[in-house]
């Protein structure tokens, strides 16, 4: 028996492989397209290589003119400007899969919040024994400044990424939880705009859930958890400067939610309070939604080096005369290692089953996980917990013997810094790859964007389906070779 | 009994070229607890108006200064009075060695005072230097054994000024054998906390009409906790206990949660900060 | 307005306006030498060329030892001359990207394709047609680009800051470009090359600042250089003309102020009495003493410029 069936009938799809032993999106394992991408496929057969070539030339350009670039890091000071890769083939989630998810990941942040408030107050949790406390505390992102303060509405993860993904069993599983700035929805929004302009017609045919609501979300949650007091806050989003390779999110996001967009050297302390420096003289900032680590937000509390925070900051803050999103050591609860623990966590504060499944982690500071991991590194993907951006990950099935002794050797010096998952086979999804001029099958993820204020919640409809273009991989981070999709939650 | 004390604590910095912006945080203000009030306090900068205070994460005060406009020399001058009372002597309260570990090595006392339990970058032993800790066995009382540690520490090193500075660790102090009062205390923490006992740096002033050694500028000294008796102070500088003549400023894991003074500032060129510290009792 | 955004937005101005003049500069002098009357020296093209963008030959011996197609790669493409065409450009936009959630988005876009345009030319050496093509490509960019500031901006504080930037600029840029050209007339009158030369480097002077064919609408007949010093430097009519940046400048200061007393020693102050300065003056008064007026005029702009900066940071 074949482990992959061949699709015929039509020219850009004609080498398309559906492999028996991934999920794909768009096809069933028989090779017939899913009900809700028909009309989309149909609408890609009728175009010839040549048209797909120039939409898809056509919105390359259109995101390199408006500059919506990401910086990789190099040695050059200035970095190098490249744009997010964008693929017109849509992902579609039917409303009622969407509607589990949405509720689930709601679920799933009411209850880190509760949790983070309780680490930082009476520590039930650990007292409990749920989670030991040994893994809080020796997190380098547990903040003491953070000990015994309330932030506004107790919220701490205002804006959270989770990040999921659908294994062959045909189930969302959670990877991982961002919730220190999480980015990516500048791209999700420039994705729409440029499906839009590219494919008007395939738009006209479904009821698609818009998504340029979320900067006028974003505002009225940030105003929601102003100060005490301010009737009419004065918000501003917080970037460490353009050479950031987020900084077009940045920038987007201040322009439109048409607030400031500010530098740390832009702002100041005074009598425990903080201002903004303009041309007509100072102006008093109630709420600074900031796109700087916790490290470097307060160069007197965290890093003395730090040139990109406010000296005092910190001070104001827990004097509650400045709100700061997300709330400095929610880093404490996004550790990999935590992350484990956070279907036990659910339970603990909300006393509901989790709604979202984990991928069973090993935690190598476990004796029995830990040999685990020893003997079957081959079918595991170890991460360091206190990484981003896919760096430092070990993918046991591509490992040489050399790098499996030296990942173990790692884990063995250093276990509390090391987990290790099953390798999930992300679902793939048809792309068009521009160097075989084919759609072929790319592993997908996607990440969520999800809102928490004072008393309302909101999770943006889709989110952004990031794209492993290089062939069988299944890392999908932009400073790795990744791209994205345009992600459509369609009604009916 | 109580006493009082008139404390003055001047800073004073001068810089090569006009500074543009600067923002200080200063600890050192006596901090109000049991044994130890603060009765009036005064601040003076050459900057004028500008000060303001706030309370640090573990309830310290700090005072700040944003000073407006350039300045070439910045001074700080703090007079405080203090009332202390003698401390009540609670030494026999304290339960068997065996109850006085139990409680210490307990999940929920870990919980509460895990922030004295690490050890930090400035208090880690090397693995090298192990065989200097003086070993705290379970069946020990605590207070004897804290005893001995502070002169433990007292006889390894020497009292040597300019040898080291606010960025030596206990690492460098076990090599050097030398240095002062914050080297003193940090070694002393670095070794309770090998140990597994809960203690923390406590920065202050030391009556001058005392002989204690370290009275020139800011003292420190370290404070255990004793189940029973609670967090209880020692000098290994001064190979003592602490006594009415200690006036405590605040505590933290290590010197970098009580330095008496932080700036940020945007200038170029070289500068130098002096200290003054008078600390004396009053004559009843 | 945050007062580094605002310095970002009157140095955007200022950079465009110098990649502008020099591309200008480049493009008239280097292709009108190609058949300049009496085998005009090509070295003095390139001197003029190189004194105009302060690329110094006299102190500097690698320029001196520059070959030409090397001497116009410096100032063209070259990054790593900070007064390149190219450095100039990167500047102008790394100022817009600073300040880009308040510009619209058609003029960053405009910005950046303009940006983009020029990294298109990656060579180290260009041959003639590229030297037409990169200058034609800068000034035409630069067209645009001050077409989307007038159109799609608000004229409000914004608008003004660019402006202050592009006016005080190019009234800073003729007057380098004017110094450098009264040079160039009398090194060649040394030579005796009499008055067909003159009238060639009036043409020059006129291209260099796009006001040759207006001049001639205006005067009606074929330039002198009493003429055309009187036109770029006096004719307020003229936009590129000293005097009439001059008042722009005013303008854009009198926008951007809150307050409107003008204090003495403030840049309001001292940029309303330049102007008064010039609005009296007539080319009579000045033309046997071009050179140090022309150099004070441009000692009086640097002034200018350290003000506006002090005022806005």
């Amino acid at each position: 028996m074949k482990d992959s069936i061949q699709l015929t009938g039509n020219q850009i799809f004609s080498s398309y492989q559906v492999e028996k032993n991934l999920y794909d999106e768009v096809f069933d394992q028989t090779g017939k397209v899913k009900k809700y991408y028909q009309k989309v496929l149909s609408l890609f057969n009728k175009l010839t290589l040549q048209d797909l070539k120039k939409l898809n030339e056509f919105a390359r350009a259109s995101f390199f003119n408006q500059g919506v670039t990401f910086a990789v890091y190099s040695d050059n000071m200035k970095g190098v400007e490249r744009i997010f890769p964008f693929d017109l083939f849509p992902r579609i989630i039917p409303l009622k899969e969407w509607e589990n998810l949405e509720k689930g990941i709601i679920q799933r942040n009411r209850a880190i919040n509760m949790f983070l408030y309780d680490i930082y107050h009476d520590r039930k949790v650990l007292k409990d024994k749920i989670v030991p406390s040994e893994l809080i505390f020796s997190s380098n992102y547990y903040l003491k400044e953070m000990i015994g303060f309330t932030p506004p509405g107790k919220v701490y993860t205002h804006i959270s990424g989770t990040d999921l993904i659908k294994h062959k069993d045909g189930e969302y599983y959670v990877l991982e939880d961002n919730l220190r700035c999480p980015s990516g929805v500048s791209y999700v929004l420039s994705n729409r705009e440029a499906m839009k302009r590219t494919l008007s017609k395939v738009f006209s045919s479904y009821n698609i859930k818009p998504v340029h609501d979320y900067p006028e979300q974003l505002l009225s949650m940030i105003q929601s958890v102003a100060p005490e007091g301010v009737d009419n806050p004065t918000c501003v989003v917080l970037t460490p400067g353009m050479y950031n390779s987020a900084y077009y999110e940045h920038s987007f996001l201040a322009q439109s939610m048409g607030i400031q967009l500010v530098e740390g050297r832009d702002l100041y302390v005074d009598k425990n309070f903080v201002y903004m420096k303009t041309l007509h003289g100072s102006k008093r900032v109630d709420v600074i939604y900031r796109r700087v680590d916790d490290d470097f937000i307060d160069p007197l509390c965290f890093r003395p080096d730090s040139v990109l925070g406010v000296p005092g900051l910190m001070g104001c803050y827990r004097e509650g005369n400045v709100t700061i999103i997300n709330a400095p050591g929610t880093g404490a609860v996004d550790d990999k290692a935590v992350y484990t623990y956070i279907p036990e966590i659910i339970k603990y504060y909300l006393s509901e089953e989790p709604i979202l499944k984990n991928v069973h982690t090993y935690r190598c500071e476990l004796e029995d996980d830990l040999k685990y991991v020893m003997e079957n590194m081959e079918e595991l993907v170890v991460k360091p917990v206190d990484e981003s951006g896919g760096y430092g990950i070990f993918m046991g099935h591509k490992s040489t013997a050399a790098q499996r002794k030296d990942f173990q050797d790692r884990i063995k010096n250093n276990p509390r810094k090391y987990i290790a998952q099953p390798i999930m086979s992300l679902s793939v999804h048809s792309t068009f790859i521009e160097e075989s001029e084919f759609f072929e099958p790319r592993h997908i993820d996607l990440r969520s964007f999800c809102l928490m204020g004072k008393g309302k919640d909101f999770v943006l409809k889709g989110g952004l389906s990031r794209v492993a273009l290089k062939k069988g991989s299944l890392i999908v981070n932009s400073s790795q070779g990744g791209g994205s999709k345009d992600t459509w939650v369609l009604e009916g | 009994m109580s006493a009082y004390f008139d404390i003055l604590y001047q800073s004073i910095s001068e810089y090569e070229y006009p500074v543009k912006e600067a923002f200080f945080e200063f600890i050192i203000s006596p901090c109000e607890c049991d044994s130890q009030s603060l009765v009036e306090f005064n601040i003076k900068t050459s900057t004028g108006p500008d000060v303001f205070t706030t309370k640090n994460s573990l309830g310290f005060n700090q005072i700040r200064i944003r000073p407006a406009g350039y300045f070439k020399t910045f001074k700080l001058e703090y007079s405080a009075k203090v009332r202390k009372e003698e401390l009540n002597n609670i030494d026999n309260l304290r339960p068997s060695a065996h109850e006085q570990w139990a409680e210490i090595n307990s999940t929920n006392f870990y919980i509460e005072n895990f922030l004295y339990l690490h050890t930090s970058p400035l208090t880690v032993i090397p693995k090298e230097n192990q065989n200097e800790v003086l070993i705290y066995r379970r069946s020990s009382d605590l207070l004897e054994y804290s005893l001995e540690l502070n002169t433990h520490i007292h006889n390894l090193l020497s009292y040597e000024k300019e040898v080291t500075d606010v960025s030596t660790t206990a690492a460098d102090v076990i090599l050097l054998k030398k240095g002062v009062c914050q080297d003193y205390t940090h070694l002393f923490l670095a070794m309770a906390r090998s140990n597994g006992l809960a203690c923390r740096y406590v920065s202050g002033y030391l009556d001058q009409g005392s002989s204690y050694t370290g009275t020139g500028g800011m003292h420190a000294w370290a404070e255990v906790y004793i189940p029973g008796m609670g967090w209880t102070g020692f000098d290994p500088t001064n190979n003592c206990r602490v006594n009415i003549q200690y006036i405590k400023v605040a505590h933290g894991r290590d010197y970098n949660d009580c330095s008496p003074i932080k700036g940020v500032l945007l200038s170029l060129g070289e500068n130098k900060t002096y200290h003054l510290v008078q600390v004396s009792q009053q004559q009843q | 307005m945050l007062s580094r955004i605002a310095n970002s937005l009157l140095w955007m101005g200022r950079y465009l306006e110098r990649a502008q003049h020099t591309a200008r500069y480049v493009n008239v002098h280097y292709f009108s030498a190609l058949d300049a009357p009496n085998l005009s020296k090509k070295e003095y093209v390139l001197d003029s060329i190189s004194c105009m963008t302060g690329l110094s030959y006299e102190y500097d011996e690698e320029i001196l030892n520059l070959e030409d197609q090397n001497l116009i790669y410096k100032i063209t493409l070259d990054e790593t001359n900070p007064v390149s065409i190219k450095s100039f450009i990167n500047n102008a936009r790394e100022n817009a990207r600073g300040a880009r959630d308040i510009l619209s988005s058609e003029l960053w876009e405009s910005i950046n394709k303009f940006y983009h345009s020029a990294n298109a030319y990656q060579g180290k050496t260009l041959t003639e047609e590229e030297i037409l093509s990169f200058t034609e490509m800068v000034v035409h960019q630069c067209a645009i680009v001050n077409g989307y500031i007038d159109h799609s901006l608000l004229h409000n504080e914004t608008w003004s800051l660019i402006q202050l930037g592009i006016h005080t600029e190019a009234a800073g840029q003729l007057t380098r470009m004017l110094i450098a050209k009264v040079r160039d007339i009398e090194k060649t009158e040394q030579l005796k090359l009499g008055k067909a030369m003159e009238t060639y480097q009036c043409i020059a002077m006129l291209k260099s600042a796009e006001g040759f064919d207006m001049s001639r609408v205006h005067y009606k007949s074929v330039p002198n250089l009493k003429k055309a010093l009187e036109f770029l430097i006096l004719n307020k009519d003229f936009p590129r003309s000293i005097i009439f940046n001059l008042e722009a400048v005013n303008d854009c200061l009198q926008k951007i102020s809150l307050v409107k007393g003008e204090e003495k020693g403030s840049v309001e102050f001292f940029a309303g009495k330049l102007q008064a300065s010039y609005s009296y003056l007539t080319i009579e008064e000045i033309q046997d003493q071009i050179l140090p007026f022309l150099e004070k005029t441009l000692d009086d702009l640097y002034k200018l410029g350290s003000l506006v900066d002090q005022k806005i940071s």
